[in-house]
């Protein structure tokens, strides 16, 4: 998979179009789900969307293709997220789409999971923004302790103490239900 | 080891981060302790239900089309990359087999066919197409001023429709928008064939149009960009 994402960077950095769409492609749902869970307004969001994407090809040639683009995607969606939640005053979440509601749910399984979804993106916004990031990068793309150090540029122990605290306030959002 | 001692150890050996020794020893303890390996489960439980809520999702179709034709429409020139010694190694392979297969070709060849004579292309005016831009500009600006004079007949009609003329001036604004878009859309063209055809006063004049009304957006920032890089 990386070998391919180095060549498909390399044929992007020559004008390939084809290269582009794909490179696209494979990390669309990454930026956008990422942007999405950190600041749960749509408009913000495919504002974000849009901006690190036409901002990985401003600056494609800096990428190591060998590396690939996922890291730097993230780190960008990231730093988009951080400074838009910066800027803007608190509004309630909307949670309309939160919950992973199956069409083989009965409609009283289904209201639990949508009631359920919408208290914990109540939670979840509650959070402060890197405390949000280390549980979406937890949880959402599964990386290590390691790595989520390394996307947000800090300690270990701190990404350990911080998706500590963070679980803590997330299940006393959720107690009721639990 | 003890319970509070496993149950400190205990997130981290859900989450897969606890290695060696102390992996090891927390194992064994929750193989003989049920209250230990019921919290293990609790915390098992609480990832599936995070992971499950705090999923991937896919962007709207919308959205990657309008992507796509930002994309398509942004100019930029290509970038230069550094040379990496694969990058050299790559390129040494490729001119030894343009020049093998070259080689092979010319040894080979048939006899040349004659060429086809090409027929002759009638030019397009570069002043006619500006014509033409500037006509369609002089059309919509006079369709955004006659959408934006409004009847007074519609602000005395508010009080006795409020939601029918609410829908009409959202129409209009719509319409409005839509065509003050257009109108900078074929403003940028008529300026850059007027750059292309050696006419200074035209790129000056689409970067000035550019700043002074799409100063926010990234094609603003992207033009200027390009301008700069492609100046000695």
């Amino acid at each position: 998979m990386l070998r391919d994402e180095a060549e498909l960077i390399r044929q992007c950095c020559y004008g390939d179009v084809e290269a582009r769409a794909a490179l696209v492609d494979a990390h669309q749902a990454l930026v956008y789900s990422l942007a999405w869970h950190m600041l749960a307004n749509e408009e913000e969001v495919q504002d974000v969307f849009q901006t690190v994407f036409l901002s990985l090809f401003q600056y494609l040639d800096r990428i190591d293709p060998e590396r690939g683009a996922r890291a730097w995607l993230r780190r960008t969606t990231l730093n988009e997220c951080f400074d838009r939640i910066k800027a803007r005053s608190r509004r309630p979440a909307r949670a309309e789409n939160a919950a992973p509601v199956s069409t083989l749910d009965t409609p009283v399984l289904a209201a639990q999971k949508r009631e359920v979804g919408r208290a914990l993106r109540v939670a979840l916004d509650a959070l402060s923004p890197q405390y949000r990031a280390t549980v979406v990068l937890h949880y959402m793309e599964g990386l290590k302790y390691t790595e989520i150090a390394e996307a947000l540029d800090v300690s270990i122990e701190t990404v350990r103490s911080r998706l500590k605290r963070a679980r803590a306030e997330l299940r006393k959002g959720l107690r009721k239900y639990y | 080891m003890r319970c509070d001692d496993v149950q400190g150890l205990l997130e981290d050996y859900e989450a897969g981060e606890l290695n060696g020794e102390p992996r090891r020893l927390v194992k064994q303890h929750l193989a003989d302790c049920a209250e230990c390996a019921r919290l293990l489960g609790l915390l098992t439980a609480e990832r599936a239900f995070l992971q499950e809520n705090v999923r991937r999702r896919e962007p709207p179709g919308a959205l990657r089309q309008a992507l796509d034709e930002a994309l398509a429409a942004w100019e930029r020139p290509v970038p230069t990359r550094r040379l990496t010694p694969g990058d050299l190694v790559r390129v040494a392979a490729l001119v030894l087999c343009v020049v093998g297969i070259a080689s092979l070709v010319w040894l080979f060849r048939s006899p040349e066919a004659p060429e086809p004579r090409e027929e002759e292309q009638p030019a397009i005016s570069a002043d006619e197409e500006l014509e033409d831009l500037l006509g369609e500009i002089a059309l919509l600006t006079a369709e955004v001023d006659a959408l934006t004079s409004r009847p007074v007949l519609w602000d005395d009609q508010m009080g006795r429709f409020p939601r029918l003329t609410a829908e009409i001036n959202r129409s209009q604004e719509h319409l409005v928008q839509q065509d003050r878009e257009a109108v900078a859309a074929l403003t940028l063209a008529a300026a850059r064939l007027r750059e292309d055809a050696g006419d200074q006063a035209g790129s000056q004049a689409r970067r000035d149009f550019v700043l002074a009304h799409m100063p926010d957006t990234l094609v603003a920032q992207t033009l200027i960009l390009t301008k700069e890089r492609s100046q000695p």
